[in-house]
């Protein structure tokens, strides 16, 4: 394997724990709520 | 006139510091003189302000101003003739030209790096809009933040009715903080509200030292190896911090803390990069000339006393500021023995640490028996300083309470809340701090370790430690200094990877995008920005505002404080007689007015306290003992307002 295969490797597995890591922070219970509060502000704001 | 005298003050302010700087270009960048200029100059209003308000008590608007505009005309004179004579070595031509051409060529480089990464731009545009959407809203509202108004805005009241840094007398609790505080952040505050005699920008203060974090981070990026354009992405993606955004348009310190420990360990590091072997590629620092390791050895010790000047002003920043001392002291005494400890490193150091935030804690020793006084020091059980606390005395939150200590900053970092705010204390490093920053943190550490680059894991111990050490580590905002870490490590990882992929600024990107746009701050809603543009500036009061985190607290006060804001007028005197909620709302918005209080048992003892004070309005709770006394004296107290709560009178002279 050489050098730039090895990067790959990493690239990939890195911008996989990355998407983890997202699926993680956005399904907590609270994120729905929390989105809610947003969208109703910024439907506020357009108004 | 009070506006051209701000910006005439700061502009020369800046500028001074900033030629002076340029004499040092040889260890300092363009950033690192750009966040030095800063330090500097915060360093002077600090002094400035102490000079005029501790030992001379003539700490007004006036003297501050021309004292200032003396120091910055007689710096910028000498270090002009200075770079004259620098440069008339090498090519001849003038400061000001080799200045100006600097500045115009940093410009136009970062405005091609920008213009030629898309995903750069567009972070860039997102960056200057929402500055520019703060700048706005820190404009339209007043100061809404809880301990803006509890006590950092009323240290600011206190010192500019007395003209003095001084203790005053305690009659409250909150009282007894605001004599005890290190109060740097609050003399800048105080910076920019007694120029333009209004407090219609003071709670932007926090927001240049959002910048001096971006170009500490920037220029510890480039430090650390990083190439240029994923540095300004990394130390752009700073900003994108929900506590950093919320945070720069209110009267907390905490930004303004965690800006200051970056610098200083820029700073520190600076120093490192400059005599460290691996100097230039290849590790070709013992080949440098000897008449150049002679000339950084004449520049080192700017970097050793901007690191100290740095570290002595968030000493007295906040409480927290000796543990972030300690860690830094450190640093530095571990750097110097690497080289053989000198007494004058330690000068250039620790003087300025000692001139620039020591005072806070000296006084407390001499005033209260203990320098931190009112917290308890112990030591093995020993006793070494009595308080009154021997832990924080803000109480956590339950869910907190049940959790390990270990556990406490990931259940914080998942932020499990229904909004941001300045202060909440379940969530607030954002998207970007778990779902990027933590894992470009573990890569960033392994690459380290086996590329063997000591100069980000000496960054990452100093912030780990800081991190593990702070008793109350899971609050987002005591620590914001580990976005910054996170951003480091996100460059470091960016530049690892091949520029082609895209992948990772294109998350960052959304990440940002999506922060901007969910940290809207619930105490200021469209409905109420609509409001307070159709309103004119004096009526864009916290009492018109109502705010959602005191509106149920204070709205029983907001008869008076519209009073006070529309009536008080300058030099005039209100006294009270209660523990009120919040001091700062009891001057009015120039802070030109005063406040006393005055509390008896009997009648005479009162208004004797009152002519004394020279108190013109008397502010009373309803049906309470002083109501009942300005009643039965129409002669002497006029009522000139009252709802349900609370009275106000007009105290007839002489009477």
């Amino acid at each position: 394997m050489n050098k730039e295969d090895r990067e790959h490797i990493i690239y990939i597995s890195f911008i996989l724990v990355v998407l983890v890591m997202a699926v993680i922070y956005f399904t907590v219970p609270e994120r729905s709520l929390f989105i809610y509060h947003q969208i109703r502000w910024w439907n506020e704001f357009w108004k | 006139m009070n506006i051209i005298a701000y910006i005439t003050v700061n502009f020369l302010l800046f500028a001074a510091w900033h030629v002076f700087l340029f004499r040092h270009r040889a260890v300092l960048s363009f950033a690192g003189r750009l966040a030095g200029a800063f330090v500097l100059g915060l360093t002077q209003i600090t002094v400035t302000e102490m000079l005029l308000g501790v030992v001379l008590k003539q700490l007004y608007a006036g003297p501050l101003f021309f004292l200032n505009a003396t120091v910055s005309a007689l710096v910028l004179i000498g270090s002009a003739r200075a770079v004259n004579r620098q440069r008339a070595v090498t090519d001849g031509s003038g400061a000001r030209t080799n200045i100006l051409e600097e500045i115009s060529g940093t410009v136009a480089w970062l405005v091609s790096e920008i213009r030629n990464s898309l995903t750069l731009l567009a972070v860039s545009v997102l960056f200057i809009l929402s500055v520019c959407w703060i700048m706005f809203l820190g404009y339209l509202f007043p100061s809404y933040s809880w301990d803006g108004l509890w006590y950092h805005l009323p240290i600011v009241g206190h010192i500019m009715q007395s003209g003095a840094v001084r203790e005053i007398s305690n009659n409250s609790f909150i009282e007894q903080f605001i004599n005890i505080f290190p109060k740097n952040i609050e003399l800048f505050f105080l910076w920019n509200i007694i120029f333009l005699q209004s407090d219609v920008i003071a709670d932007l203060s926090q927001l240049p030292f959002v910048f001096a974090g971006i170009i500490s981070i920037y220029g510890l990026a480039v430090r650390l190896g990083v190439g240029s354009r994923h540095a300004i992405y990394a130390a752009l993606l700073f900003f994108f911090t929900p506590v950093v955004i919320l945070q720069a348009s209110t009267n907390y310190v905490d930004v303004a803390v965690a800006a200051l420990f970056f610098a200083a360990v820029n700073f520190l590091m600076a120093e490192d990069v400059a005599f460290s072997p691996p100097f230039g590629k290849g590790g070709q620092g013992g080949l440098l000339e000897r008449t150049e390791v002679v000339a950084r050895l004449h520049h080192k010790n700017i970097t050793t006393m901007l690191a100290g000047l740095a570290t002595g002003l968030l000493l007295g920043s906040k409480g927290s500021g000796p543990l972030f001392t300690g860690i830094l002291s450190a640093v530095f005494i571990v750097r110097e023995f690497r080289r053989g400890l000198t007494s004058s490193a330690l000068a250039y150091f620790f003087i300025p640490v000692f001139l620039t935030g020591g005072y806070w804690y000296v006084k407390n020793w001499l005033v209260y028996g203990n320098p931190v006084y009112p917290m308890e020091i112990s030591f093995f059980n020993i006793t070494l300083f009595k308080g009154l606390y021997q832990g924080i005395i803000e109480p956590a939150p339950e869910i907190i309470n049940n959790l390990h200590p270990v556990t406490r900053p990931l259940y914080v970092w998942l932020e499990k809340v229904e909004y941001y705010l300045y202060d909440s204390r379940l969530g607030g490093l954002g998207p970007l701090w778990f779902i990027l920053f933590l894992p470009c943190m573990v890569f960033s550490i392994i690459h380290s370790f086996v590329k063997r680059n000591y100069r980000f894991l000496a960054v990452f111990i100093i912030m780990t430690s800081a991190f593990l050490m702070h008793p109350r580590n899971w609050n987002p905002r005591y620590v914001i200094f580990i976005a910054g870490l996170g951003a480091l490590s996100f460059g470091l990882a960016l530049n690892y990877f091949l520029p082609e992929r895209k992948m990772l600024r294109l998350i960052a990107l959304a990440l940002a995008t999506y922060t901007v746009f969910v940290s809207n701050s619930p105490c200021i809603t469209p409905k109420q920005i609509i409001q307070f543009m159709h309103l004119p500036p004096s009526e864009r009061t916290i009492a018109n505002h109502a705010p959602f985190n005191i509106d149920l607290h204070a709205r029983q006060e907001y008869g008076h404080w519209t009073w006070i804001n529309r009536n008080l007028q300058s030099g005039e005197t209100l006294g009270y007689s209660f523990e009120p909620l919040f001091l700062a709302p009891l001057w009015n918005s120039s802070y030109s007015s005063r406040i006393a209080y005055a509390k008896s048992d009997t009648y005479n003892e009162w208004l004797k306290k009152l002519t004394d004070e020279k108190v013109t309005y008397v502010l009373v709770r309803r049906n309470s003992g002083e109501d009942k006394w300005i009643q039965g004296e129409p002669e002497k107290f006029k009522a000139v307002f009252s709802d349900e709560n609370y009275r106000i009178a007009k105290k007839e002279s002489g009477k």
